[in-house]
This record gives structure tokens, sequence and C-alpha cells, in this order.
């Protein structure tokens, strides 16, 4: 073994810790960076020639990353999308059905009929009239703001669906575009870490966006698919878009495949069934109630002898409004069964005795409401806390610790100065045997 | 486990998070007392709840109407009572007019003070509250009773006055005049004008069958009064059972729907401390940095 044999080993050692030292720096500099996985340089003994030893070898730069952590984690963060993308839309919905308070639904149809059995306890009285008709106007126009917050927010899912599909078409994109950029680096031998990190973010995002299946390619290519339909393969991808029917949507690929994904896509077409099913409701118990009391009202008398006359006009609650002749002449309002019987009660009493059905029915809707809310809430609580849980595994095991960082930082120093020191002996060395010609 | 820097900051972040939203609940809770705001605070119950928040508004509506049928209802006795003051004087008159040592000044007189009680008979008949004549069936916009020259004529009805005073109690709350005052063809008031008509015409024979008819009459409002007796008693009995019910109700509701304020106060110091602990924990934590050790 000669000096300059021996002063190779301290090169290849410096470079060793050289390339250790940015790697730590590199991790210190994501340390805080979304998705990173820390980075370990393999080192590895050099396979001597001969029975002396020959220092140390870089072996490769690796990421450190658990691919069953990620599996599990996107599993995961699927359920967590599906659930919180509902969660905020029905709070809101809650608030306006749910209310049970002052000037809520179950509040307003309670007056309605509280001023029908006002009116039945005095009615020849204008006064009475014009109070019944003023709380019947409140209970429409609370009938319709429902109704027309219930279809906005229909819209606003829409909404949400179209803003979250371009953002998944983006990241399809992305997948398949890194696809083919790790295969080729892979390929030339090149450290693919941060490109992966890069698409196991994305792999991230469109897990929560719409729940995802993946299977790895031996170049490293990821195919993936969403509700058992291929949209990445190698470089390929299949861009999804929205279909509307009269009272539906479903999501499409570009071929006219249906998609059925989970994940926050998978939430809101399941938010938009519930938030169609509470409309369906509101709009049944609108019709019933123009239905149910203008059979009644028409059967009676007015004060002037009238009869035959609608209370409520409109088809459901979505363009409910008190008769428009009962508002301009109160007298017509029928509280008697008889013609002539301006103290006759009798239809105003049968049209009181109508709220049980009522009753029941605004409080099953409540009921749902509630339920639906409360579903929400806890599957939203719970499965958020999964998510966070298995991200902590994952994120301890991949994640970037700096006190684990800047010990190795002075391991490295340390282990640097050393091999320069044996370098400074060899050239002491050298020089010596030079100085002895 | 390993533990990165990350996870610990993600593990603070959230676990303040988590404390501040149970302090935020805590102090909702406490402030407004209620435990139950919108239906999903407790599904299970919310049910339980609303039917008997339900309930209350009803039974409260029906004892404002059996409070309603009860002032109907004393209008009428006191009314049916002065009657029956009236009628008394009535049988007095008859039986001096029958009496033959009156001459037919004095008769005159008498049909003098007959026709005075007539009209206050006629007045009392046509007594409206509210605006609605109680005697008049249910055509109770207009009096009842009308004088046209000799004649009284009745306008009203036989219709019935209903009130809700239970769930499933309706009772008929007036008396159509027809039944108390009768019509012209009969009853109290032609009665009373047929004992003026034949004071004034010294008609002995005819005053004297009055007395049998008035008291025909006596009998029939007493039967009336004993009618808006009873009817009183179901109302009012009806209407105690109806504020046993809604004390009872207001019990329960109170009991799902409000917080029991020692405990509320319990959770909120409990989420305070908990909130307090997790910021001294972050700024522990965050504080400590190997950089600081290694020098």
């Amino acid at each position: 073994m000669s000096l300059i044999g021996t002063l190779e080993i301290s090169r290849k050692a410096l470079n060793a810790f050289k390339t250790a030292l940015t790697v730590t720096g590199h991790n210190i500099a994501n340390v805080n960076t979304p998705g990173y996985s820390r980075q370990r340089v393999e080192l590895s003994p050099s396979i001597p020639l001969d029975e002396l030893p020959s220092g140390v070898d870089v072996e490769g730069i690796r990421r450190v990353r658990d691919l069953f952590a990620d599996l599990k984690y996107r599993e995961a963060i699927a359920e967590q999308g599906r659930w919180d993308v509902q969660r905020g839309v029905f709070e809101k919905v809650e608030s306006v059905i749910g209310d049970t308070g002052e000037g809520s639904l179950l509040d307003l149809l309670d007056r309605f009929w509280a001023a029908w059995h006002d009116l039945a306890d005095l009615p020849e009285s204008t006064s009475s009239r014009i109070h019944l008709i003023q709380t019947a106007q409140a209970l429409t126009a609370k009938l319709k703001e429902i109704d027309s917050h219930l279809v906005e927010t229909l819209g606003s899912i829409d909404e949400m669906l179209e803003e979250k599909l371009l953002r998944s078409n983006e990241l399809l994109r992305e997948v398949a575009e890194l696809n083919v950029e790790i295969a080729a680096v892979m390929g030339g031998g090149g450290n693919t870490s941060d490109l992966q990190d890069k698409r196991d973010a994305a792999l991230d995002e469109l897990s929560k966006l719409m729940g995802i299946g993946y299977s790895f390619e031996e170049n490293g290519a990821v195919d993936l698919r969403a509700g058992g339909v291929t949209l990445v393969q190698s470089g390929e991808y299949s861009s999804l878009h929205l279909e509307r029917t009269s009272s539906d949507v479903a999501i499409l690929t570009q071929d006219g495949v249906e998609v059925e994904p989970s994940g926050e896509l998978g939430g809101l077409i399941e938010l938009r069934g519930k938030v169609s099913a509470l409309l369906g409701e509101i709009r049944r118990i609108g019709a019933e109630l123009i239905t149910r009391v203008n059979e009644l009202h028409s059967s009676g008398y007015g004060l002037d002898g009238s009869t035959g006359t609608p209370f409520f006009t409109g088809n459901d609650s979505s363009d409910i409004e008190v008769n428009s002749d009962l508002i301009d002449n109160p007298a017509l309002i029928a509280a008697a069964s008889e013609p002539d019987s301006p103290g006759d009660n009798s239809l105003a009493l049968s049209i009181v005795s109508l709220r049980d059905t009522f009753d029941s029915e605004v409080k099953s809707l409540l009921t749902e409401v509630g339920s639906m809310a409360a579903q929400v809430e806890r599957m939203a609580e719970g499965s958020k806390a999964v998510a966070e849980r298995i991200n902590s595994l994952r994120e301890g095991f991949s994640g970037v610790s700096l006190e684990e960082e800047l010990l190795d930082l002075v391991i490295y120093q340390r282990a640097f100065q050393a091999a320069s020191k044996v370098a400074a002996v060899i050239d002491d060395l050298l020089q010596t045997v030079l100085n002895m010609v | 486990m390993r533990v990165s820097q990350r996870v610990v900051n993600e593990e603070l972040r959230a676990s303040l998070q988590r404390c501040l939203c149970k302090l935020q609940e805590a102090i909702k809770v406490t402030s407004s007392g209620k435990r139950i705001e919108l239906p999903s605070d407790d599904p299970e119950e919310i049910d339980e709840l609303l039917g008997y928040k339900i309930d209350l508004r009803r039974s409260e509506q029906m004892a404002k109407d059996a409070q309603n049928a009860l002032t109907f209802l004393n209008t009428t006795e006191t009314i049916l009572n002065q009657v029956e003051g009236l009628l008394g004087r009535l049988k007095e008159i008859a039986v001096m007019g029958a009496s033959d040592t009156l001459n037919d000044r004095d008769r005159a007189a008498l049909a003098e003070e007959v026709k005075q009680i007539k009209e206050e008979l006629v007045r009392l008949a046509n007594t409206s509250v509210a605006g609605q004549h109680i005697f008049a069936g249910t055509a109770t916009t207009a009096p009842p009773y009308q004088v046209e020259g000799d004649r009284i004529v009745y306008k009203g009805n036989s219709g019935a006055i209903l009130r809700q005073i239970g769930p499933n109690e309706t009772i008929q709350i007036n008396l159509p005049g027809d039944e108390v005052f009768g019509t012209e063809e009969g009853g109290l008031l032609a009665t009373v004008a047929k004992l003026e008509e034949n004071l004034r015409d010294g008609n002995v024979g005819a005053v004297r069958e009055a007395i049998s008819e008035l008291d025909e009459h006596h009998e029939t409002v007493l039967a009336a009064r004993a009618k808006v007796g009873s009817l009183t008693e179901r109302v009012k009995s009806a209407l105690e059972a109806m504020d046993e019910l809604i004390a009872r109700l207001k019990e329960f509701i109170s009991q799902i729907e409000e917080e029991d304020l020692a405990e509320a106060a319990m959770k909120l110091a409990e989420a305070d401390n908990a909130y307090k602990a997790s910021l001294l924990a972050a700024a522990r934590i965050l504080g400590i940095s190997i950089i600081d050790l290694l020098g």
C-alpha cells in the first residue's frame, strides 16, 4: 500500500462526509416543507482490491419513506375529506332549517295555528283576520327562505364540485408528468427522492379529493385509480368533468365512463343527495299545507258570504303565497262552515286541527336534519382524529428532526475534520520522504 | 416511535385547537344555559324535546281559549241572573194585574213598568262582548232582537259557537237567543209583549194566563243557568288540568334542554385549565432547541 493510496482513502472520506453534510443541510432546509421526507446518505466500506482496506463509498442517497403508512394515511384522508367537506355546508343548512327558536319554521307554523285559534275566538273581528294574514305571510316567507337557501346550497355544492374537479385534473396531469420524469431520472441512475416527494404530495391531495387506489410500475411510475376506474397510467391521464341531469350530477371521464369517487368529491355528491332530499321534504310539506288548508278553507264562508276562496296560492314551498284577494279583503277569510254566520268558528277550528299532521311532519324533519348533522359532525371529528394519528406516525418516520440533524451535523463535521487530519498527516509523511531525496 | 419537528408542531397545533374548541363550547353552554341549541346537539333527545315543546305551545293556546270561554260563560251567567231578577218582578206585576181590585189607571201604570222591563230584556238579549252578540247564535254581528212596531223579531239563528278546551274536547259555549228569550211566535219576550198589551187593554183573564207562562219561562232560564254553570265548571277543571300540564311540560323541557349551571361552570373551568396547560406546553417546547445547547 502506497502513501498515495492512503491519501486516496481520505479523499473518498472527505467526499463522503461532504455529501453527508449536504444531505443534512438539505434536511434542515426542508424541516418545515410539507410532504418532504428526510433523506439519508448510505455509506459503505469500499470493497478492497487486495487485502488492504480502501476507505468509504457513497452508496447513494435514499429518502426515508414508509409506503404502508402512505397507503393507510391516504385511506384515512379520503374519509376525512368525505366528511369534512359536508360538515361546513351542513352546519349552515341546520342553522336555517333546524332552528327551533323565535322566527324558526316551527315557531312560525305554530303562530299560524295560534292565529287561527285567535280567529276562532273572535271570528267577527277584522283585527284577528289581519293578524292571521300577517302570521301566514311570515310563514310563507320562511318556507320560501328555506326553499331558496336549499336551492342556493345545491348551486354552491355544484360550484365546489367544479372547483375540486379542476384541481383534481391539475393533479392528475402532474402525476402523469412526474411519472415520466421519475422514470427518466431513475433510468439514468439519478436521485428521484425529491421528485417522488412531489408526486407523493400530489397523491395525498388526490386521495383527499377523490380517494384513490394505486400501484407502482417497475420503472417507478405509479398507476392510479378512483372508484375502480383507471385515471393515470404512466404518462397518460384521463381528465374528469361534471355531467348534470335535471335533478342529479355525475362525474365522468373524458371517455364518458362514470366515476364514483370517495373523498371530498364523493362527500359532495353524498351531501348533494342529502340536501336534495331535504328540499324535497320542505316542498312536500309546503304543497301539503297549501292543499290541506285550501281544501278546508274553500269549503267555508267568509264574513261577506263568499265561498270557494283558496287561502294559499302556489304549488309548494318555492312559490307559496297568501291569496292576494284575502290580503285586500280580510273579510273573505272563511272561519264559518255556514253562510251568514259571522260568529260560526267551526271551520277555523277544523283548520286548527290540521296542526297535528304538520307538527309531526316538521318535528320529524327537524329530527332528521339533526341526526344528519350530528352524524356528519361525528364522522368528521372521528375521521380527522384517525387521519391525524396516522399522519403523525408517518411524519414521525419520514419527517425531519432538527436535533437528529444537528447531531449529524456535528458528527460529520468532526469526521470531516478527522479525515482532513489524516490527509495532513499523509502529506507530512510524503514531505518527509521527499526531503530525504 | 420516532418524533420529528413537524409531528411536535402539528400535535401542538391540533391540541391547542381542540382545547380552544372545547373552551368555546363550554362558554356557549354557560352563557346561554342551554345544552341543546340545534337538533344536532343531541339527536337522541331532540324528538322528545320537540314533542314537549309542541305540546306546550298547544296547551298554552288551549288554556288561552279556555280562559276566553270562561269570560264568555261568565257574561252569559251574569245576564241570565239579571233576567231571572226581572222575571220575578214580572210575575209580581202579573199577579197584581190579575187582581180585580185594580182600576184601569193602575193597570196602565203596570203596563208602563212592563214596557220598561221588556226594553231592559231586549237590551240584555242584545248584549255584545267585543263586538260579538252572545245570544245571536252565530249571526253575531247584528243585535239578535229587533223591535219592529209592537213586534219583537229574532234575527239570530241557532248556530253553535265552539271552543276547544282540551286535546279532544270541544264545547258549545253560547246559548242561542231563541232558547232563552224566545221568538216572535212564543217565548219570554213574546209573553212579556202580550202581558203589556193585555194590561193596557184591561184583559184580566189573559193577564192571569201570563202568570203560568212566566213560570214556565222561569224554569227555562233556571235550566239555562244550570247549563252555563256546569259548562263553567267543566272549563275551569279543563283549565286547571291544562295549567298543571303546562307546568309539567316546562319542567320536562328544562330538564332536557338546560344545562345544570354548577356542572356547566365546572366544565368551563376544566376547559379553561386544559387550554392554559397546552399553551404552557407550547411555550415550553417551542423554546427548547439543541442549538442553544450546542453553543
